[in-house]
């Protein structure tokens, strides 16, 4: 678990390493806003599941979603 | 004008959608239609390719309106800057849950049938690393690679077709019409979900070299995939029988098992996974190079590179995360992911087609402007 937390932070950093330098010298400002949010809500997703924390599953969503359709029309 | 893309060919165009609709088609989709419609499948086939025929016109007749545009700018233009941007998201978002799926399904292929100890952590990383590598390089780089990759694949897959041939019975696809015709229309509803993905295009309109050329890509695409589809769940069914090739997690990869050819050309089933792996991580750059682009465009970015690779990490979590086994991904992909498809890409492009016709002819009469 303690190895998978630091891999998961060295490719935060790696990635950031690599992305952040290119974008403060062109001055992009939204695009480093933008770029920061995504990289924020990847590692906190990946974090939370190599800690084993519940994640919120999108697949769970859809199927309650389209459940009483399924229900309506699925033939079988 | 949006973020430059590079520009691409018609005929790429063209191979870039019949291969990012097909390459997962024909593993998948053989074993869920048997499910629903038994040895009638090929009837669903027939009923899906016009379904296809009309969602492509749809598409491109949308696209076609705006053809210096992409989605972003004509349905921020149609429905004001705010829900125009909602539907992109929904859009965005979308085909970001059909990339993990995807993925999923490929180390799904790669777990089961070659390489049972490996963890699926792995295999997923390094297809998205792979990916988005592609993505990295941009629309050209992958739509060329895909120029040369998909001839080589449907070869393949006719080749080794060709060769299974003397082990296969047609009389298997009697009795005909034996099945319900709601159960064959499903069969036909989940068949046209892969066929709506290739409304990815709307976002790739503008990048087109000549796109007036682009109205013969529908009726071509529908065609090509109708018939690989038709010869591959045909020989399918006279080969196994319907509901062995109901059963069968991946039936096209189990067909390349049984080639025998003179005691020498044994275990081509490599060869398969060798081109699909190929292909369908082909057809996952399209669909991610959709969605980062959809996303660097609402939020109004100057390139979509700085997205690609946070991207990379929802990814892997989001394809650890779906799906808890190939059972479940069947589940999913007969019942929900038909109507999940047809709701967010048939009814958003339908959603803006209709505005943009009611706009049309608002303006006619000199009321809306």
């Amino acid at each position: 678990m303690f190895v998978s937390v630091l891999f998961v932070l060295l490719v935060g950093v790696g990635v950031a390493y690599y992305e952040i330098p290119k974008l403060m010298q062109q001055e992009q400002k939204r695009e480093l806003i933008v770029f920061a949010c995504f990289l924020l809500i990847g590692l906190a997703l990946a974090l939370a599941l190599s800690l084993n924390l519940p994640i919120p599953n999108p697949t769970a969503a859809i199927e309650f979603i389209f459940d009483p359709l399924v229900r309506l029309l699925y033939p079988g | 004008m949006g973020i430059e893309q590079g520009k691409i060919s018609n005929r790429q165009a063209l191979l870039l959608i019949c291969n990012s609709i097909l390459a997962s088609m024909i593993l998948i989709s053989p074993a869920l239609l048997t499910q629903e419609a038994g040895q009638d499948a090929w009837i669903s086939i027939l009923i899906a390719g016009v379904l296809g025929v009309l969602m492509g016109i749809l598409v491109i007749s949308l696209g076609l309106r705006f053809p210096q545009k992409n989605l972003v700018e004509y349905s921020i233009e149609l429905l004001g800057p705010w829900l125009g941007k909602a539907v992109c998201i929904i859009f965005a978002l979308f085909f970001l849950y059909l990339t993990a799926y995807l993925i999923d399904s490929f180390s799904a292929l790669l777990i089961t049938e070659t390489k049972p100890e490996t963890p699926i952590v792995v295999l997923n990383t390094f297809l998205i690393i792979l990916v988005a590598y592609g993505v990295y390089l941009g629309l050209e780089v992958f739509s060329r690679v895909n120029e040369i990759i998909f001839p080589i694949f449907i070869v393949v897959f006719l080749f080794i077709f060709c060769l299974a041939v003397p082990e296969m019975d047609f009389e298997q696809l009697k009795p005909i019409f034996t099945h319900p015709p709601s159960h064959i229309l499903w069969g036909s509803l989940i068949l046209f979900s892969f066929y709506a993905e290739g409304a990815f295009i709307l976002m790739l309109i503008p990048s087109l070299r000549e796109s007036s050329g682009v109205r013969k890509i529908a009726g071509t695409v529908s065609v090509i995939l109708t018939v690989v589809m038709l010869i591959d769940v045909v020989g399918l069914i006279a080969l196994f029988g319907s509901q062995e090739t109901a059963r069968m997690a991946f039936p096209s990869f189990e067909l390349a098992k049984t080639v025998h050819l003179g005691g020498f050309l044994e275990r081509i089933e490599s060869l398969v996974v060798g081109i699909w792996v190929g292909s369908v991580s082909l057809k996952i750059m399209a669909f991610y190079y959709v969605s980062v682009l959809t996303f660097a465009e609402v939020f109004n970015l100057k390139d979509y590179r700085p997205l690609v690779l946070p991207y990379a990490i929802i990814l892997v979590v989001l394809s650890i995360i779906g799906w808890e086994n190939t059972t479940h991904i069947n589940i999913f992909l007969s019942r929900y992911y038909p109507l999940l498809a047809v709701t967010v890409l048939a009814g958003l492009t339908l959603l803006l087609y209709l505005v943009f016709v009611g706009r049309k002819s608002g303006n006619k009469g000199g009321k809306v402007k």
